[in-house]
């Protein structure tokens, strides 16, 4: 089959990333916008605009039925979901197929099953990749301290339906956990409509590692390696890198193989991601979720291995078995990618939105700039302040940061606050330098920072 | 390719060939190139059938240049029938904001996007048409996504000057779908 013309229900740098990819291969697109995103970047280079709703994303970018709609009128044959919104709604995917628009990602059997966490776990389980301690739905306080007790604190309590770094919450005190199972299944429900939790043993010491594997539905599953996004601020992931330093080859193979087993397990369809916590002081890992869409990290992987994930997920959607093996896939070199967010560091990375009065992006070998701004843009108030992702690509990781360091002290922005100065003491502390982080290392800098003990702009 | 053979000069048929090669490494589907006597269309699938009676949208109007605002010299005629022509852009189809035209009259906008019929069925007569009297709770349109129909309402009393949208055209949110006179 061939696909002629894409629907791309999504916005900001992602929505530019795909309109660039189906040009790459021909396919004409259209581009679904809230009347905020009338004239945004991705509206200017798709071949169509079509306007669906108001700013408001539950009326335009969280609307399946006006997505699939716009996609029936402007007659496309398929529909792109970027990543965020509706992504992983199976009620989207489900819609695309009965209107006959191919869904460009995976079946939404495989959206339901990896997307309820607890079902995805049991999965795990089932083809022998490894998870960590915890427990099926806990169904009340008794039980939940019954399970504590038994897999030992620290524990994380989460919400089956969650994602994003929200709906989780660490407790080290067995007598606070009542209390905070009843807050976080309200608070679930609210949020997700779902107030199923479950408990997981905490890992402190940890670090996020995850595997990008293709699959073509016709049984044929490759892994594009790993990348570390053990840098994050309250569980928003802020620099990620491939491969994920430090890690023995032996235990790379091992993820990178219990990946694979697992989307082989369900016949998994187009580009996804199995997250894995590695815990640094047992050296163990474990499977804690599978994310089916393109992530927003993605960059860092096709850096090293020379693919278009987001080319590669058409060509799967159109029918086509993939176009090379698991011998073919070869990685070379180190990557680095840094979120550069519309937020104040100094003032608790409070959103900054505005217009951009200046925006100079830096020009030098070995980078990609990933993002949906320019100069007068106006960054809107209703939607996640990422402006932009700052790819570098090196021979090794310490040429990769001394790109980027470059890279980020020649970024000029100006009008809005962001986290281009925050990034930069980032990537030059010493511990991120040797490889020394864990998913607290953001966190704890940013105390740091707030203490005083290490004031702004001295380096880490 | 529509093209008599016999007819061909070598000097036309390379012609011919480096259109096909351009038309190739081109994201369009079809092109219909119309000379002196000669007229050639290529094309993927189906064959093309020109838009009946040549209504508004039959041309891939290419986009001005973000940076001139020029258009570009040649537009590639593109009448693929039924299917919506891309020559919309963010910038150019921005709906009008509900403005006040000259006559004072005031636009009605599509509350959400979709199909604009501009009657209950396709045997009766259209809901409004320039010159009738509307009241601001009637119902002057429908607007139908996923099988749902909306009603739309003319939101104001007067007399409809301009209907600017056609039944069965797609509508975006917030496109001018009619002016009314208070």
């Amino acid at each position: 089959m061939k696909l002629v013309r894409a629907l791309i229900a999504n916005r900001g740098e992602i929505a530019v990333r795909i309109v660039r990819a189906c040009q790459a291969i021909g396919i004409e697109t259209v581009i679904a916008t809230s009347e905020a995103d009338r004239d945004s970047l991705a509206a200017r280079i798709a071949d169509r605009t079509f306007c669906v709703g108001p700013a408001n994303a539950l009326e335009s970018y969280l609307n399946p039925e006006r997505m699939v709609g716009a996609a029936v009128i402007t007659e496309c044959d398929c529909l792109h979901p970027g990543y965020g919104f509706l992504s992983e709604s199976p009620a989207l995917a489900k819609m695309c197929a009965e209107n006959d628009i191919v869904f460009v990602g995976p079946s939404p059997d495989h959206i339901l099953q990896m997307g309820n966490k607890i079902l995805a776990r049991k999965i795990a389980e089932e083809c022998g990749v490894p998870t960590l301690p915890g427990s099926e739905p806990v169904l009340d306080k008794e039980e939940a301290v019954g399970v504590a007790r038994k897999i030992g604190l620290p524990v994380m309590i989460k919400a089956a339906s969650g994602g994003g770094g929200r709906g989780m919450q660490i407790v080290d005190d067995i007598n606070a956990l009542a209390a905070e199972i009843e807050v976080a299944a309200s608070e679930a429900g609210a949020a997700f409509g779902d107030s199923t939790l479950y408990l997981e043993k905490y890992i402190s010491n940890a670090r996020h590692i995850e595997v990008q594997v293709l699959g073509d539905g016709h049984g044929n599953i490759v892994h594009l390696g790993e990348r570390d996004c053990s840098l994050q601020r309250r569980h928003q992931k802020m620099v990620e890198e491939a491969p994920a330093p430090g890690l023995s080859v032996d235990l790379r193979n091992r993820m990178c193989d219990a990946a694979v087993t697992l989307a082989r397990t369900v016949n998994y369809k187009s580009a996804g991601t199995v997250e894995f916590i590695f815990d640094m002081d047992s050296e163990a890992f474990y499977f804690l979720e599978m994310n089916t869409r393109i992530q927003v990290e993605h960059p860092v992987t096709e850096m090293i291995t020379g693919e278009d994930l987001v080319e590669e997920q058409f060509r799967i959607a159109a029918g086509d078995k993939l176009r090379f093996s698991q011998a073919e896939i070869s990685f070379r070199g180190h990557a680095i990618e840094c979120r550069i967010n519309a937020e104040s560091p100094e003032a608790e990375f409070l959103p900054s939105p505005g217009e951009i009065t200046d925006w100079q992006p830096p020009i030098a070998p070995y980078i990609r700039l990933d993002s949906h701004c320019f100069p007068n843009y106006k960054v809107p108030v209703n939607y996640d302040s990422m402006l932009a992702k700052l790819v570098v690509y090196g021979r090794d990781r310490h040429q990769a940061i001394q790109r980027m360091k470059h890279a980020l002290s020649q970024f000029a922005i100006d009008g809005i606050e962001t986290t281009v100065d925050f990034q930069y003491r980032l990537i030059s502390s010493s511990n991120f330098i040797n490889g020394q982080m864990n998913t607290r290392f953001v966190d704890e800098i940013v105390s740091q920072s707030e203490k005083g003990t290490s004031g702004l702009p001295i380096p880490l | 390719m529509e093209e008599d053979e016999q007819k061909i000069t070598p000097e036309q048929f390379a012609q011919i060939r480096e259109i096909v090669e351009v038309f190739n490494s081109s994201n369009f589907d079809y092109l219909t190139l119309e000379l002196a006597g000669m007229k050639l269309t290529v094309g993927t699938g189906a064959a093309p059938v020109p838009n009946p009676g040549g209504t508004a949208g039959s041309g891939l109007g290419l986009r001005p240049d973000p940076k001139t605002g020029e258009k570009p010299a040649a537009a590639v005629e593109r009448n693929t029938a039924g299917t919506p022509d891309l020559s919309q852009t963010g910038s150019e189809s921005a709906p009008a904001e509900a403005p006040e035209a000259d006559d004072g009259s005031v636009a009605v906008v599509a509350p959400t996007m979709g199909t604009f019929y501009s009657r209950p069925d396709p045997s009766s007569p259209p809901f409004a048409k320039v010159g009738t009297s509307v009241d601001a709770d009637e119902t002057v349109g429908l607007i139908e996504i996923m099988k749902v129909f909306n009603n739309v309402n003319a939101g104001i009393s007067g007399i409809v000057t301009e209907v600017c949208v056609a039944d069965g055209e797609a509508v975006e949110f917030g496109q001018v779908i009619m002016r009314i006179r208070p």
